[in-house]
């Protein structure tokens, strides 16, 4: 029926505002699941009981099979080498761990082939989480017309994630989907795949060389996504040795041709115990596009709790 | 003795002194009614008999004329100690530069608006204060907190009394008496005709805002048997005397002279509402401490086709927004501020200024308490949020359910383990606003003054109850409301003149009954797929019904191996009582809708969708896009097409001849012409 005197045809109110996020919504939708930019800047925080050095807890039918099957060709030398990769792996894993609440603001700035800039601003608050994964609050803060505009996200280790998204223009609050991992976060070379965190039980890792980058020597690591809906077929990871601090990533696709590469700087040391990077850069190799994140004003341990993180929260994630 | 139950009213044959000798009446008074008009007075008299069953006396005075109001003082003499109220509301203005009326002219308005005044007030001040009890009420203006170019003199009259009435009420107050100045703003009475007003900012109200004559009666009369001193009626008149005060004089004189000019151009009907929200930002921040988020926007539309009430062609309207959400008070109390305005020049039925939100609030643990104007959203689809009842719709924004007026209310929530519970107190009814001659988008007749169930009128809050829960994937919520209903009734016409003969008008008149609401919403997640619901159960005094919303969502990312996201949206909306439901109502409808987010820098959208009734065939088509510029400006686009069957006729006799007939096909004729197509740009202020 067409009534327009009383009724809306679609969502929109200020339509362009809710729909203008909405749609970004679906990508943010599985964003902030986890942790923005969460491998590099702020290292997988999962204090679980994982061996420091040793074999990886990976599932268990997996390794299994694998084993018998490359022992049975004698090839030990492979075994060694992804035990070495997961251990690597797993060690630069629980190394980030412990700090229980960070704040930070996000500096997101894309860059076209012609150079053209776009710059987002986000706030994003993380509580550390226990039996399950992190929670994470994100805001923007620029562009002006996104401003309020917040998600929500309660990662879990054995079910799907939650997702909450916020519309300031009609003060809705919704609750969204986490699908679709490989869509772009914000018009970003980063998608939520690349954005989200690392959980060690969805990869395989295979220990494959050294290599020194800018002075820097580095662990060079294989990583394959073992789920279905990730957009890669493998990555190649640098840590670097001392402090094993993932340093850059090439992205593979399915049919192994290079898509991205991403680089880590500006490694500081905060609160004396946690490593973040302070800028970040990502490549897109078919389009020319590039993405930089800039870290600034990190905070830990500032007392959130879980009421911070709680869905009625949402509408006020913008006040100090 | 006898109790002095006689309330002497000046300026009683109509609007506010009529409404005011009403409201003695229903106190157990019985007014004496004063006016120059002997007719106008025989009408009131009636009026009053009718509606409050009680005999007034009428007596004819022009009290701007010393003879007749030694007159009327004498006639009064034996009556005196039976009179225990006078209400002094008889005034009249000049509209124009002072200098161009006559001395004759001039001196009537000070005659009658201060002279009368003083005697009256000394006369029965005195009377009453011997006998140690009696009220006094002066009906001066918001005029009398500020000088008034083009109403100077009235303005000066205005500010007369108010300093006299409050020094009196101080004089008077040991001796028992109460005096009180009532300021009203704008008001739908006379006033502004006999001026020669008409047509100016100052009679369309701020932003629109025109208090009805009953309301502020209410207001004033409650106050001056509450023993208040100074009574400003409506939030927003109190809001432009803060601003006034704020704001420098010199300022405030410029924009008064610019709503009391007569009608010259859209400038002058733009400026002052801009300035005045301009001027309470620049007043606040300092005060807040934290910096404003504003905004401003130009809206363009083109109206292919004539409409019932106006012509084809383009329209233009701006818009303004002040966000402050980020003040805390002591750490604990929350701020929240939002305010809207937006001026239309060519309809001056969208002019609004609104406080969305004007609210604290605060987080203790696990509960969260809130008092003010807040905008709350209930409900999970995308089409028609039915279960979504605590604000008021902005009908006049636009031609969708979105936009909202503020709604005051306190608000107290818990979370708990067991979900999440809200209790609200709706404290005060918004009226929904239609549109009126020169509008686009409006009903097939303008509206008259709308009329309440009795029991709502009277009721000064409704409730309202919400409970919300997940379970995994699924999310449930329940809630109650128990008051006036937000949808008014539209089916009952007011008519004047002759049918068929040129003068004939015809006038809905809205009805809003009492209304108690049960809702349930629920969505489900499966993967990329939304199943969403909204239910709700109504109950008023006409009858009871179900209605149901249901739909699914899905999103497919990255389209084409693009880096586009298609949302793919269906819905379907029912109500029970079909096509008997009232304009507005969605009760067979099925609503395909795609959304394309580009995910680009420019952050592109697009949503197009369809609405079809399956019954009446009646089809509406939206398309929505938003486009981001450059970092602050952003672009929107806004198409709406409307197909539902021939055009009502141009004729009031025919259409409503037209609309009388039960052809439910025919029902939203009236939006057949509305199609447009907008264009909007908002620049966001830092």
């Amino acid at each position: 029926m067409t009534r327009p005197i009383a009724s809306p045809l679609l969502p929109p109110a200020r339509g362009r505002f809710s729909d203008l996020a909405r749609s970004l919504v679906r990508s943010l939708v599985h964003a902030l699941v986890r942790p923005l930019v969460r491998p590099l800047a702020r290292p997988l925080a999962r204090p679980s009981a994982r061996p420091l050095v040793g074999p990886p807890a990976l599932p268990m039918a997996l390794p299994v099979v694998l084993c018998s099957a490359l022992l049975a060709a004698g090839a030990a030398a492979g075994e060694d080498a992804r035990a070495r990769g997961d251990a690597i792996a797993a060690e630069a894993d629980s190394r980030n761990a412990g700090f229980v609440d960070q704040q930070a603001r996000l500096v997101m700035t894309l860059v076209n082939a012609r150079g053209d800039r776009s710059v987002r601003e986000l706030d994003i608050r993380t509580l550390e989480g226990t039996d399950e994964g992190d929670r994470i609050m994100t805001v923007f803060v620029a562009p002006a017309d996104l401003r309020r505009t917040a998600f929500l996200t309660h990662t879990h280790k054995h079910r799907p994630d939650e997702q909450w998204l916020y519309l300031p223009a009609t003060r809705r609050e919704k609750r969204i989907s986490s699908a679709n991992r490989s869509s772009p976060f914000f018009g970003s070379e980063f998608s939520y795949e690349d954005l989200a965190s690392i959980e060690l039980e969805k990869y395989r890792h295979r220990h494959i060389g050294t290599e020194s980058i800018d002075g820097i020597d580095c662990h060079v690591i294989e990583r394959i996504p073992l789920e279905a809906d990730s957009a890669y077929g493998r990555l190649v990871v640098w840590i670097d040795r001392e402090h094993l601090q993932t340093r850059r990533i090439e992205y593979h696709d399915r049919d192994d041709r290079l898509l991205k590469t991403l680089t880590a700087n500006d490694y500081a040391l905060h609160d004396g115990r946690f490593w973040r990077a302070g800028s970040l850069r990502m490549i897109n190799h078919r389009t020319d596009k590039q993405t930089l994140l800039e870290w600034r004003d990190y905070r830990f341990g500032t007392g959130l709790d879980s009421s911070d993180f709680s869905a009625r929260r949402l509408s006020r994630a913008g006040t100090p | 003795m006898t109790e002095p139950r006689y309330a002497l009213v000046t300026g009683a044959s109509s609007g506010l002194g009529l409404a005011l000798a009403g409201r003695a009446a229903e106190d157990g008074y019985t007014p004496i009614l004063v006016a120059q008009r002997p007719r106008g007075l025989e009408e009131a008299a009636a009026r009053l008999e009718r509606d409050h069953g009680v005999r007034c006396t009428s007596l004819p005075c022009d009290l701007a004329n010393r003879v007749e109001l030694d007159r009327l003082l004498r006639t009064l003499e034996p009556r005196l100690p039976m009179i225990g109220m006078l209400i002094n509301n008889a005034g009249i203005a000049c509209a124009g530069p002072c200098v161009t009326h006559s001395w004759y002219q001039e001196q009537r308005v000070l005659d009658l608006n201060a002279t009368a005044v003083l005697r009256l007030s000394r006369h029965f001040g005195a009377v009453f204060a011997e006998r140690g009890e009696g009220y006094i009420l002066n009906v001066a203006s918001l005029a009398a907190f500020q000088p008034g170019p083009h109403l100077a003199n009235y303005y000066a009259t205005k500010a007369y009394v108010l300093h006299f009435t409050e020094g009196l009420a101080h004089e008077l107050r040991p001796s028992g008496v109460r005096v009180c100045a009532l300021c009203p703003g704008t008001t739908a009475t006379g006033f502004h005709e006999r001026a020669g007003l008409q047509g100016t900012s100052l009679a369309r109200g701020l932003f629109g805002n025109v208090m009805r004559a009953d309301a502020v009666s209410r207001i004033g009369y409650a106050g001056l048997k509450r023993g208040r001193t100074v009574i400003v009626p409506g939030a927003l008149n109190r809001l432009a005397r803060l601003g006034t005060r704020l704001a420098p004089r010199a300022l405030v004189s410029r924009i008064t002279a610019r709503m009391n000019a007569l009608p010259g151009g859209w400038t002058g009907a733009i400026v002052p509402p801009l300035a005045l929200v301009l001027t309470l930002a620049l007043a606040l921040a300092p005060t807040s401490g934290a910096a404003f988020d504003a905004s401003i926007g130009l809206e363009l539309r083109h109206f292919p086709e004539d409409g019932l009430f106006a012509e084809a062609g383009p329209r233009f309207a701006l818009h303004a927004e002040l966000v402050d959400d980020r003040y805390v008070l002591g750490d604990d109390w929350l701020f929240d501020l939002r305010l809207a305005a937006r001026v239309d020049p060519q309809d001056s039925s969208r002019d609004k200024l609104d406080a969305r939100t004007l609210s604290l609030s605060r987080f203790a643990g696990n509960w969260e308490f809130a008092f003010g104007v807040e905008e709350v959203f209930w409900g999970v689809v995308e089409s028609s949020n039915i279960v979504n009842i605590v604000n008021q719709l902005d009908n006049r924004q636009d031609a969708g359910e979105k936009a909202r007026l503020g709604q005051p209310m306190l608000r107290a929530g818990y979370a708990g383990r067991w979900g999440t519970l809200d209790a609200y107190a709706l404290i005060g009814f918004r009226e929904r606003e239609y549109g009126a001659e020169g509008s686009r988008l409006t009903l097939p007749f303008v509206t008259a003054e709308p009329r309440y169930k009795p029991s709502s009128a009277e009721r000064s809050f409704d409730i309202a109850l919400r409970w919300q829960h997940a379970f995994g994937d699924t999310s449930f919520a329940l809630s109650h409301f128990r008051g006036t209903a937000r949808r008014p009734y539209l089916d009952d016409v007011e008519t004047g003149g002759t049918p068929g003969a040129a003068d004939f008008s015809v006038r809905l008149v809205p009805f809003y009954d009492e209304l108690a609401q049960w809702g349930g919403e629920a969505q489900l997640i499966g993967g990329s797929t939304l199943y969403k619901g909204e239910v709700t159960h109504r109950r008023d005094s006409r009858d009871a019904s179900w209605a149901a919303v249901v739909g699914v969502e899905h999103t497919v990312g990255q389209i084409l191996s693009s880096r586009a996201d298609l949302g793919l949206i269906a819905e379907y909306l029912y109500d029970e009582r079909g096509e008997e439901a009232p304009v507005g109502v969605f009760e067979h409808d099925l609503l395909l809708a795609l959304r394309l987010a580009l995910n680009d820098a420019a952050s592109s959208a697009f949503t197009f969708g369809v609405l079809w009734d399956h019954r009446t065939d009646d089809i509406a088509y939206r398309l929505d896009g938003a486009y981001r510029l450059r970092p602050r400006l952003t672009l929107d686009v806004d198409l709406r097409l409307f197909d539902s069957g021939p055009s009502l006729s141009d004729d009031t006799t025919a259409r409503l001849g037209e609309l009388a007939g039960a052809d439910p096909s025919r029902r939203y004729a009236f939006v057949n012409d509305e199609d447009y197509i907008g264009l909007g740009l908002t620049y966001y202020l830092d």
